[in-house]
């Protein structure tokens, strides 16, 4: 489907845009991760109802309306005139599921963005991207009143495989949050197949 | 925002009233009544451009909102954006683009597809684009 891809390097008429989905259940700080590294934009789509699962919404009142507005609102940082990366949030209600494929289509990565006061609520989006094969890091959100715990912890309650970073943050801070892309993009170097002679390919983070 | 080549905001034509009240032409008209993109889908961060040189489009048969697109797209545009900007739900754009590629207006280039990942050397301008914030 895709055009032709002959020159990897300038993909989309020299304009190259990477997609990074930020996840983890609700209220954990996905909104104020986006809010702070990125210039958020509205976007939205309308769905059907009846694909976005009306058998678990309340529809008394609304029987002649078929479809529903989805608010996908964006975070867009452009790094250069030809290079940006675009952050999506992934929808935290559970009927929205079915656009999670969509958003994780052609997805560079992924922020998974836990609370460790109720880890619980992250554990759909991690098992969503191990299952579709989505490099994704843990980022730990410190809120104030939640006790610390150290990201090997963090790492080792969610089950995840060791590989994966653990960082923890502040969504409220622009250079945590940077951070916390850093180690996702590292990660991704790092565990890139067959990767050439990278001088800064490390993992870091 | 976005201004349409006439300077006019795209919700500014008589049609709005507000956000809560919608557009009183309904999308299902802006689209005649399609609601499938003719292609699958656009994924959300392809990047749309409209052909060069740009053809003369009738306004006859090309509504306000495929020229629009047109025009904002003499620059390469990510589809995401477009939706932002021209403040159209995807579902609504992505008919849209269907009816401009189909007709040879713009051309597309997804990204990368699931299995596909972008080089070393992308990941590493991004890498040093984001450590230059």
């Amino acid at each position: 489907m895709a055009s032709k891809h002959s020159d990897p390097e300038a993909l989309g008429h020299g304009l190259t845009a990477l997609k990074i989905l930020v996840s983890g259940g609700f209220g954990v700080g996905k909104t104020t991760l986006v809010g702070s590294v990125s210039e958020v934009r509205p976007l939205r789509t309308e769905e059907d109802l009846t694909r976005a699962g009306s058998g678990t919404d309340d529809l008394s009142g609304v029987e002649n309306k078929r479809t529903t507005t989805v608010a996908l609102d964006y975070g867009r940082i452009t790094l250069r005139d030809d290079l940006a990366v675009y952050l999506f949030g992934t929808p935290g209600q559970d009927r929205f599921w079915f656009m999670w494929d969509e958003l994780s289509n052609g997805a560079l990565g992924a922020v998974v963005i836990a609370d460790t006061r109720r880890l619980e609520v992250s554990f759909p989006a991690i098992d969503f991207f191990e299952k579709r094969g989505v490099p994704f890091i843990v980022a730990v959100n410190r809120f104030d009143n939640a006790e610390y715990h150290a990201p090997e912890d963090v790492g080792a309650a969610l089950d995840l495989d060791p590989q994966v970073p653990v960082i923890v943050f502040d969504a409220r801070q622009r250079t945590s949050g940077k951070q916390v892309l850093i180690t996702l993009v590292r990660y991704l170097l790092a565990s890139q197949p067959r990767v050439r002679d990278d001088a800064d390919a490390g993992a870091g983070g | 925002m976005v201004m349409a080549g006439d300077g006019r905001h795209p919700r500014d034509s008589a049609e709005w009233f507000d956000d809560d009240a919608g557009p009183l032409i309904r999308h299902f008209a802006v689209t005649r009544g399609r609601t499938h993109a003719s292609r699958s889908d656009f994924a959300m961060v392809a990047v749309v451009q409209t052909v060069s040189p740009e053809p003369h489009v009738d306004p006859l048969h090309w509504g306000p909102e495929h020229r629009e697109i047109l025009r904002l797209c003499r620059r390469a545009t990510v589809v995401a954006d477009l939706g932002s900007d021209l403040d159209l739900p995807l579902s609504v754009l992505h008919v849209l683009l269907g009816d401009l590629l189909d007709n040879g207006l713009i051309t597309l280039h997804e990204p990368f597809t699931p299995g596909e990942r972008p080089s070393p050397k992308i990941l590493r301008d991004v890498l040093h684009g984001l450590e230059a914030l």
